[in-house]
């Protein structure tokens, strides 16, 4: 049951007035069932998994709240560490792994036997694992009390908006929600609505609809020209921003109607004028996971410049692993290690270089200059992300670092499958989702929802049209979210 | 590589440019009209027109034959004018918000 189907339609309606009508003291017990249910629409064979992982970091974060012998405390932590991290590498990356291992002696002339399990990925294992453990090391870090009712710790882990693919949220912010009991606020439920709307229209117009496109590269790696693999990147860079943002902003709709607030994933990442800053903009729930649970006790940028380079890379590294358990990843995280290590290390000689120009680093033309350099930058790196496999990576490489374009540009448009109607109604989707991002920015500002909120009230009932539009013209409602595999 | 037609009809212009102004009117209500009830009837009003103008645009467009992906483009473009006016307008009370706040 994914957002974009149409049982959800069906379910999520239910449930807000399920929340709504409960007496106070069930509304709880009522959304960790709709969030089981939720997540066994998915893999009912695989929710001892989810259980498993939430019973043992609830076990364990109560053993070190408890203990005040430092030795016992460290060895719960790093048991619930190896448990639950063992559980994320056998399911995601032991047929990767193994793999690798057997591509490796292959390559030195030897004959392994291919060691490959036939494992399902649990879907949001990734999520709901980080989720975990950030509750734990912060109850280890004396930062969040333990919550002793397991069942109301299971709906921390497994509430339904954010459980498949975030945002991976904090105990600190979601948990106090959870307790309180939310009574049905217009003001929640428009915001809330229009959170969704703007989600469903990411998702369902923009991200469903360029992806034909993007695939039509991709998928043909052999047959692609350069200009066309430039095309088809800046794309993919647009779907999966859709995509995922739209996820998120489906899931931070949902939670808001029902009065609960999720922290913002995304902030108008394309707008950033530095791959540094592009992290802090792009998927800001994994950043800040990163940044609170890795980096900083990794030394972080207090052991000088060499041990920051190493942690900054290790970082990237292990993110891009996250991302999927393949070598496109781990490149694609490690291109954007190197683009944060070499932008951190030139930084002030560039700004330096700027003032003997006679620029300033904050006027218009450098910052545009900056922004387009980055989306260039990280596009390039969306490339790996994208690729199906290693070859295809370095087949779509080659091509694009040939000589000449291949083939003409109305040739390759055509190849790609787009008309002049498509290209008009891309342009107008990207457009149109440039101001709906910035509309829901002011809808979030405190001050917001002043004079003319009542006559957006138009502009969304035109977006649901879209969306009916939409979906008779894709027939149904079947594209997956791509962090879904995360 | 042109293959689009509904633009030649200029009914369905007429009815999109119509639609248009009306959205103007309805957000510019907000912005201009002072008096807040009299903003309040008068933007609802000129919502339920375009509302039912647009009802009527989609069923102009099945009794004309137009072809689905046109439709959608038409529904497309009217998204994109109707967020761009709403955009601009919004954007503009940004700034008076802020301006007034500076004055202050």
């Amino acid at each position: 049951m994914t957002f974009n189907s149409w049982e959800f339609l069906l379910f999520y309606p239910a449930v807000a007035l399920l929340y709504f009508v409960l007496p106070k003291k069930t509304k709880w017990i009522m959304l960790l069932i709709a969030s089981y249910f939720f997540y066994m629409c998915y893999q009912a064979e695989l929710v001892f998994l989810i259980v498993g992982t939430t019973l043992i970091s609830w076990i364990a974060s109560i053993i070190i709240e408890e203990n005040d012998n430092k030795l016992i405390r460290r060895l719960c932590l790093t048991l619930t560490l190896v448990v639950c991290f063992g559980v994320l590498f056998f399911y995601k990356y032991f047929n990767f792994l193994s793999g690798s291992v057997t591509g490796l002696i292959e390559y030195f002339g030897g004959t392994p036997s291919s060691v490959e399990l036939d494992l399902i990925l649990p879907v949001g294992i990734s999520f709901y694992t980080f989720q975990t453990l950030s509750y734990v090391i912060d109850v280890y870090r004396g930062d969040v009390k333990c919550e002793r009712n397991f069942f109301f710790y299971a709906l921390f882990v497994s509430f339904f908006p954010q459980l498949v693919a975030g945002p991976i949220e904090r105990p600190n912010n979601l948990m106090p929600q959870l307790k309180e009991a939310h009574k049905f606020d217009y003001d929640n439920f428009v915001k809330g609505g229009k959170h969704m709307l703007v989600g469903f229209f990411k998702k369902v117009c923009v991200a469903d609809y360029i992806a034909v496109f993007v695939n039509s590269v991709y998928n043909n790696a052999d047959e692609a020209s350069a200009l066309g693999i430039i095309i088809a990147t800046l794309l993919f860079a647009v779907q999966i921003y859709c995509d995922f943002s739209g996820y998120t902003d489906i899931a931070i709709g949902c939670a808001r109607i029902m009065g609960i607030k999720l922290m913002k994933n995304f902030d108008h990442p394309y707008t950033a004028t530095s791959v540094k800053e592009f992290w802090s903009r792009w998927h800001i729930s994994l950043s800040s996971w990163f940044k609170d649970y890795l980096y900083i006790p990794l030394g972080g940028n207090r052991r000088g410049k060499a041990r920051q380079i190493f942690n900054v890379m290790v970082v990237f590294l292990v993110s891009g692993l996250w991302h999927g358990a393949a070598w496109t990843f781990v490149i694609w995280g490690a291109l954007h290690g190197v683009f944060q290590v070499i932008g951190t290390l030139t930084w002030k000689k560039r700004n330096a270089l700027l003032g003997k120009m006679g620029f300033s680093e904050k006027s218009v033309g450098i910052v545009l200059l900056r922004r387009f350099m980055t989306v260039l930058l990280v596009s390039f790196a969306w490339l790996f992300f994208r690729a199906n496999s290693m070859s295809d990576a370095a087949v779509l490489l080659k091509k694009l670092f040939s000589t000449g374009w291949g083939v003409g540009f109305t040739e390759t448009l055509s190849a790609m499958g787009l008309t002049l109607t498509s290209i008009i109604m891309s342009v107008l989707l990207i457009l149109t989702l440039f101001m709906v991002d910035k509309l829901l920015h002011y809808d979030d500002s405190p001050d917001g929802s002043a004079v003319l909120t009542r006559g957006g009230s138009f502009v969304y009932f035109i977006w649901i049209v879209m969306f009916v539009w939409a979906i008779l013209l894709s027939k149904s409602m079947s594209g997956t979210f791509i962090y879904f595999q995360f | 590589m042109l293959d689009l037609t509904f633009y030649k009809d200029v009914f369905i212009v007429l009815i999109l440019a119509s639609a248009l102004v009306l959205h103007s009117g309805a957000a510019a209500c907000g912005f201009f009209v002072k008096k807040v009830e009299l903003s309040k009837i008068l933007n609802t009003g000129l919502t339920v027109l375009n509302i039912l103008l647009h009802l009527f645009l989609i069923g102009f467009m099945m009794y004309r034959g137009v072809r689905l992906d046109e439709a959608v483009l038409v529904i497309l473009i009217s998204v994109f004018f109707h967020t761009l006016i709403y955009f601009v307008i919004h954007t503009l009370n940004e700034h008076r918000k802020k301006e007034g706040g500076d004055e202050a």
